[in-house]
């Protein structure tokens, strides 16, 4: 069997490059998958945890991760599209919001 | 599963989330009729809290940390005085909102029930004992103010706040469930069956010394700090303020502060992370710094209500930072008075917020305006004034004892540089909230704006919520104590 | 780490999810983009099986492959996109700035992780029969609608609360009461 630290480290350097890519991409669309990518390496972290201690509370937390991800989903693209109407662009420096 | 003891408490849960499904579908059976949604709504947040103050009158148990639902959820006196606070918040707004959404174009009823729904996540934040029910709650409340700030889907200011709000937002959430993770995966190596349980959590004082699961609670306060509008992240703040619509722009530095603060207080309490006072100590500095300071220069009232709202939050993270018995009290009395003057600052502002005479778009909310208000609208005048007297913390009014529990406690903690610091920035504050009332008395504005007649006329509501608002900045000002007595708080104070 | 079969599948798994994840804030056509991420779950998806969490694999690709990314690709197809100048073009400081700060937040939590837990060795014996009995829906199911009925709650209002601010956000026209009707 491999060790945890094996997949706690996967699960780390997933959310190191999310992190990366919300920093560095400029696109709203890219930038909320780059979140997803984030969420899901924590989802990662969970289920290993769970899985090396037969705790049945991290797979219960991943359920209501996805959950909430699926409605940011909706929330969130629905906002990207109503504010490409008014501007016919996503990209967050057009916009000139986001500084960091 | 669910014995009656644990229904009992779970009536403002049960009356909100079915009155509020109803008012869904009550505006789908009265299409053009908004009064009877925004009534019944109303009458949705006035049942929350009669059922919230009925378990509180009833029940003396809840002196004591009641546990329920196989302790997801826990409930005591200061629960339900947060829920109070933070469903008084919403239901002065929808009294005031009507004319304002008219004004704007979004009389939806969405508005109405997306704020009832927010409510419900507010409640499950304040009454949850576990860090998935608090997450949970804490989603529903965050994705309902992102629809809400992007209400006014034609004007790009108010989706360029949604957007904003919504990635960072989005961003934080990734980091509050690492930390989560980490707290999880560190409180299973130390054999604990439910990891995620406060009162689990509570009952290993040795958990704060392990540095793994500090990092993973720093990373979860990092998600909270954000949410309260604390430095280094409050950018978001003035950003979404200024194109929200302003009364959900009052609502969420009311209410949905409120909530924050309200989770976050009790857990700092119950963990006492003592290792962490220097770092929130220069945090609460660096906020009352930028908010204070960066507000000096704000012409845009909406932009400077929301920087006097980042340096409140640096106030009250000075309240929290002394984690001893006085700190609760002090955050739910600041939080009151809070509540009254930041809330009425903002209805008054969305009150003359609309098209100039000049027909140049939605400039109103400049300083500029306000020159010679008192001539035009006294009646205003004089509540606005009592609201930025308030703020600003001058003696026998709410914000001003808010503000001396909060410091008391962190005197009483030791804190005496930091609540200097504070006392110091607080006295920065009163410049820019007197220049407004400058504006106001001693300016005369040169173009033309005709004086406003009969603002009791179509007014009425509108009138009624600023009422409360100053009924409750001048009774909490004058006896400070009865909001103690109301909640039978421990008053500990003096 | 000896060469089981599990082994080779894991490392193969972890090397797809991380290159696809590299991919996936590399293209600059969001289409791709979000075809890498698709790739991304279905790895992490494989790595949960490898860790005996069935249920949560399979809802794993049902939500965010059969869902999710579905929407994203639709929404990026409806709003025709322009692509995103090279990263190389776009260069900047505070690009670089961004990366570092990423690096040390990695470095942060990989020792968290790697130290953390790295005395752990829970006694596999038992507590693999008991990790297979809690993966399955039968118990998770049971679990959620009876101790975490309440939580299930709350989620379906969020959901609800989704599906009524995305139209009320991105329904074309819209027809408020005009102040007369009233």
């Amino acid at each position: 069997m491999i060790d945890i630290q094996y997949f706690l480290i996967l699960s780390a350097v997933l959310f190191s490059i999310g992190v990366i890519g919300v920093l560095v991409r400029r696109n709203a669309i890219v930038i909320f998958m780059c979140i997803e990518l984030m969420l899901n390496s924590v989802n990662l972290s969970l289920i290993t945890f769970s899985s090396f201690f037969s705790n049945y509370y991290g797979q219960i937390f991943v359920f209501f991760i996805m959950t909430v991800a699926a409605a940011e989903a909706a929330v969130g693209l629905a906002i990207i599209i109503s504010i490409y109407r008014n501007k016919e662009s996503i990209n967050v420096d057009e916009i000139n919001i986001l500084k960091w | 599963m669910l014995s009656s003891q644990d229904v009992k408490y779970l009536y403002p849960f049960i009356l909100l989330i079915v009155l509020s499904v109803v008012t869904l579908f009550l505006d789908l059976f009265t299409k053009q009729n908004k009064k009877i949604v925004s009534g019944f709504s109303m009458l949705t947040i006035a049942a929350v809290i009669a059922s919230l103050f009925y378990i509180l009158i009833n029940d003396p148990e809840i002196a004591r940390t009641q546990e329920i639902l196989h302790s997801y959820l826990r409930i005591n006196r200061y629960t339900i005085a947060f829920s109070v606070l933070s469903m008084l918040g919403i239901f002065i707004t929808f009294l005031a909102s009507k004319n304002y959404l008219k004004k704007q174009d979004i009389n939806f009823g969405e508005f109405y029930y997306i704020i009832l729904f927010s409510a419900a996540g507010m409640l499950t934040m304040l009454y949850a004992n576990d860090l998935l029910v608090i997450f949970i709650g804490l989603e529903l409340m965050s994705v309902s103010f992102y629809i809400l700030a992007g209400l006014m889907r034609r004007r790009l200011k108010s989706n360029e706040s949604a957007l904003k709000y919504f990635l960072l937002g989005a961003f934080i959430t990734g980091f509050i469930l690492l930390g989560i993770s980490l707290m999880y995966g560190t409180g299973l190596t130390k054999g604990i069956e439910n990891p995620l349980n406060l009162t689990a959590i509570k009952s290993n004082p040795n958990f704060l010394f392990n540095p793994y699961f500090l990092v993973g609670f720093a990373l979860f306060l990092i998600g909270f700090f954000f949410k309260i509008g604390l430095f280094p992240f409050q950018m978001w703040i003035p950003d979404v303020y200024d194109g929200a619509p302003t009364v959900v722009s009052g609502m969420m530095s009311t209410s949905g502060k409120i909530a924050a603060a309200g989770t976050l207080a009790p857990i700092i309490i119950i963990m006492h992370p003592s290792d962490l006072t220097l770092m929130f100590s220069v945090i609460a500095v660096l906020t009352m710094v930028i908010g204070n300071v960066v507000a000096l220069v704000q012409n845009n009232l909406k932009r400077l209500l929301a920087y006097s709202s980042i340096a409140s939050a640096g106030y009250l993270l000075v309240g929290i930072t002394s984690m001893n018995i006085h700190t609760l009290d002090a955050v739910t009395f600041y939080l009151l008075a809070y509540t009254f003057m930041q809330l009425g600052s903002f209805l008054i502002v969305s009150h003359f917020e609309g098209k100039t005479a000049d027909g140049k778009d939605f400039s109103n909310i400049d300083i500029g305006y306000y020159k010679g208000l008192a001539k035009r609208s006294p009646v205003f005048t004089v509540i606005f004034t009592i609201y930025l007297f308030s703020l600003a913390g001058i003696p026998p009014l709410a914000g001003f004892w808010g503000k001396y529990y909060l410091f008391y406690a962190a005197i009483k903690a030791n804190l005496i540089w930091l609540s200097v610091v504070a006392i110091l920035m607080s006295v920065v504050s009163v410049y820019y909230y007197l220049r407004i009332i400058v504006y106001m008395w001693f300016m005369d504005s040169k173009t033309e704006i005709p004086e406003e007649k009969n603002y009791l006329k179509g007014n009425m509501l509108f009138f009624a919520a600023n009422v409360v608002c100053v009924l409750g900045t001048l009774v909490f000002g004058f006896y400070p104590q009865l909001l103690f007595e109301m909640f039978k708080l421990i008053q500990k104070i003096i | 780490m000896d060469l089981s079969l599990i082994s080779i599948l894991f490392v193969i798994l972890a090397v797809i999810s991380i290159f696809s994840a590299l991919m996936l804030i590399t293209r600059k056509n969001p289409v791709t983009s979000a075809l890498y991420l698709i790739l991304n779950f279905f790895t992490v998806s494989g790595i949960y099986l490898l860790l005996k969490a069935q249920f949560i694999a399979i809802i794993q690709v049902m939500v965010y492959m059969g869902a999710i990314m579905v929407l994203f690709l639709f929404v990026i197809m409806l709003l025709n996109l322009r692509d995103e100048k090279n990263l190389t073009e776009s260069f900047s400081f505070k690009k670089l700035t961004s990366v570092l700060l990423s690096i040390t937040f990695f470095v942060l939590i990989g020792t968290t992780f790697y130290f953390g837990f790295s005395n752990i060795n829970p006694s596999r014996q038992g507590v693999e029969e008991k990790t297979v009995e809690i993966g399955k829906a039968t118990f998770l199911g049971e679990k959620l609608f009876t101790e975490f009925a309440m939580p299930v709650l709350i989620a379906g209002i969020l959901l609800l609360v989704a599906i009524i601010g995305a139209v009320v956000l991105a329904k074309k026209k819209f027809d408020p009461v005009s102040p007369d009707k009233e």
